[in-house]
């Protein structure tokens, strides 16, 4: 029966093509909603690589970044002396919001990130960086800038800026890490934990202590044995990622989903409705293949084939122009670079959404054409 | 003879909201192998009801219908498509061949229909299907699509369709209805030949010169008033085999 609905098809063909464009438009806005909810999730998961085979020794409970967290100096020391700690790999931290600063576009504070000097590299994870990568030897307010934190200030390596009275000499700028949304990486101003202290007006605090194990202990013996001894304190783990992710989004992917779910709805509507349209007008038709013998089955296969065509086609197609529209949204919204492949999962979406679309779309239509008698459809004019 | 249809006391009943209507009040019908049968009657008599019943489309709300044997008033929707797939041939009056495919795949398009044994692959439909658009004389037009042809053209394929499957019998209800008197004539001749090679015909009409050489019967108020049977058994007469 394929052949033969292909043949309907063609002979139907403006119908068709509109049904195909409806389709497709569909397909497209599923697809670019569901990229953008890739990205947020992947640059989510991208800054919180940071947390890779490390842990964060954090209070008041876990999230990245740290910034709600706040203990003495004292503790964090101690910490770093456990035989589970490896020292040289682990460092206090200190992380706020720089006040009074300027907010980069999307909103995002800039984040002070004290860190003891010569531990730069336990938050930079070797990120490459254009000037110095260590604060080691440099003047006590050197700072290590991220990319959009150098953009929100406008400065260059060399520099020197002010803030709330606080001057700030920028040694070394982060190249972009995160690939659409800046990480928090990219918006951290990293400097010397004393002067990070002072300009937050955190006197001998800090907000966590990231630690990596020493080579003895697995990750998961560090993490019980410093809940044993820290039962007030809290441990943010790699296990945590998904969650904190799932928190950040979870207002965004609801909606974002009832949006797609929306989207699916139209499209369902539109290739049933072509279907109705297209049984009723060849209930004659219909009527005279049952009249010479054709099996219902093969009458409902028909119909849900039609439909099938029409949102395979119209799905290919969307699928294909994901990546442009894609693009150009981006061009609008001040991208600078391309980027022309989807993920693979997405793709996988769509295609997935398109068969659904296109199958139960049929299933009412064909419903329809079972129920026609031919006695009835023979006398139909 | 072989009785091919044998129908007794056939009832149908249409219930339209309260008011019954009989179609047919009690007919005895029966046709045997070879035949060519003629129905007639005044418009509403039932021929109608009749030809769907015999053409397994329908099942009679009371009586008995045999169709080569097999006792069909009891038969599921299934088993009845299949009856109609394997043993029928229909020949509609306004033609009903399917618009979007070629004069060539609406003559295979039943050979589809078959299934188990008697399923054919593509190119044996094909063979099947253009051997019988020879019959009708229009293998010129096979690539062609309906909208193409003219009426009598039309129900020239109409009946290569009805054929292709080898049908026991071929029910036409009014096949020359839309027709003029030259097609008219040209779609009976086709049909006396597909008669004169065995099929049996059962055919409706209102037009007295197309029930030459065929046994007539008359229908009115749903039941058989005449029926030539008798007086063609008495008198053979010999058919001419048609130009
Ligand atoms: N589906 C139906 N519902 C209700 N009544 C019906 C139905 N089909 C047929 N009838 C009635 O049954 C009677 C016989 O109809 P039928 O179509 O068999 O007549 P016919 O002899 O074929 O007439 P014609 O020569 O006009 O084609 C008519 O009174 C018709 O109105
Ligand atoms: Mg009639």
């Amino acid at each position: 029966m394929l052949d033969i609905a292909f043949k309907d098809f063609k002979a139907k063909k403006s119908r068709a093509i509109m049904c195909i464009i409806g389709v497709m438009a569909c397909v497209l806005l599923i697809g670019v909603v569901n990229i953008v909810m890739y990205e947020m999730q992947s640059s989510l998961k991208g800054d919180l690589g940071t947390v890779n085979g490390k842990m964060f020794f954090e209070q008041n409970g876990t999230g990245y970044p740290p910034a709600g967290s706040i203990m003495s100096e004292n503790l964090g020391d101690e910490v770093l002396q456990r035989s589970e700690v490896d020292a040289s790999g682990s460092t206090k931290a200190l992380f706020a919001p720089l006040q009074g600063g300027t907010t980069n576009d999307g909103g995002t504070p800039t984040m002070v990130v004290g860190l003891t000097p010569g531990k730069e590299q336990v938050f930079l994870a070797d990120h490459p960086v254009e000037g110095k990568n260590s604060l080691v030897g440099e003047a006590d307010n050197a700072v290590i800038m991220g990319s959009e934190a150098a953009k929100t200030y406008n400065v260059k390596v060399g520099d020197t800026f002010t803030v709330n009275d606080d001057k700030f000499k920028v040694v070394g700028i982060i190249k972009k890490v995160g690939k659409g949304w800046p990480l928090t990486i990219d918006n951290s101003v990293i400097m010397a934990l004393p002067y990070a202290q002072s300009v937050t007006n955190r006197p001998d605090l800090i907000s966590t202590v990231i630690i990596k194990p020493s080579a003895d202990y697995s990750l998961q013996t560090v993490e019980n044995n410093l809940q044993d001894s820290y039962g007030k304190y809290d441990i943010y783990t790699e296990k945590d990622v998904q969650k904190t992710i799932d928190n950040n989004l979870k207002g965004v992917m609801v909606f974002m989903n009832m949006v797609i779910a929306m989207i699916f709805a139209v499209s369902m509507v539109l290739i049933m409705n072509v279907m109705m349209m297209s049984v009723k007008e060849k209930t004659k038709e219909i009527g005279t293949m049952r009249a010479i013998g054709t099996k219902k089955r093969s009458i409902m296969a028909l119909i849900i084939y039609e439909s099938l065509i029409l949102s395979l086609i119209g799905g290919v197609i969307g699928i294909l122009l994901i990546a442009p529209t894609y693009n150009v949204l981006g061009i609008m919204m001040g991208s600078t670079s391309l980027n022309f492949s989807i993920p693979t999962t997405v793709v996988i979406q769509v295609a997935l959404i398109v068969l659904v679309i296109g199958t139960f779309s049929g299933l009412i239509p064909a419903y329809l054409a079972n129920r026609i008698s031919p006695i009835e459809a023979l006398r139909y004019e | 003879m072989e009785n091919l249809v044998k129908g007794e006391g056939l009832w149908k009943t249409y219930d339209l909201g309260g008011v019954e209507i009989n179609a047919l009040r009690g007919l005895d019908i029966t046709v045997n192998k070879g035949e060519f049968v003629s129905i007639m009657g005044p418009s509403g008599s039932g021929k109608s009801t009749l030809m769907n019943m015999l053409g397994c489309l329908d099942n009679p709300t009371k009586g008995d219908l045999y169709i080569d044997g097999k006792k069909i008033s009891l038969m599921s929707d299934k088993e009845l498509t299949k009856v109609r797939s394997e043993e029928v041939g229909f020949i509609f009056q306004t033609f009903n061949l399917l618009p979007a495919l070629t004069v060539r795949d609406n003559v295979e398009f039943p050979l589809r229909n078959l299934s188990g044994e008697k399923k054919l692959n593509k190119s044996s439909r094909r063979e099947r299907a253009e051997e019988c658009l020879k019959v009708v004389g229009l293998e010129h037009r096979m690539d062609h699509l309906p909208a193409k042809l003219s009426g009598g053209e039309r129900q020239r394929v109409a009946i290569a369709r009805a054929l292709v499957n080898h049908p026991q019998f071929i029910l036409a209800d009014e096949p020359t209805g839309n027709l003029d008197s030259e097609a008219t004539e040209n779609i009976m001749n086709l049909l006396h030949l597909v008669n004169q090679q065995g099929t049996t015909v059962i055919m409706v009409t209102h037009d007295e010169e197309t029930t030459k050489n065929t046994r007539v019967m008359k229908i009115r108020d749903g039941v058989l008033v005449e029926d030539q049977a008798e007086t063609l058994k008495e008198t053979v007469i010999p058919v001419p085999y048609p130009a």
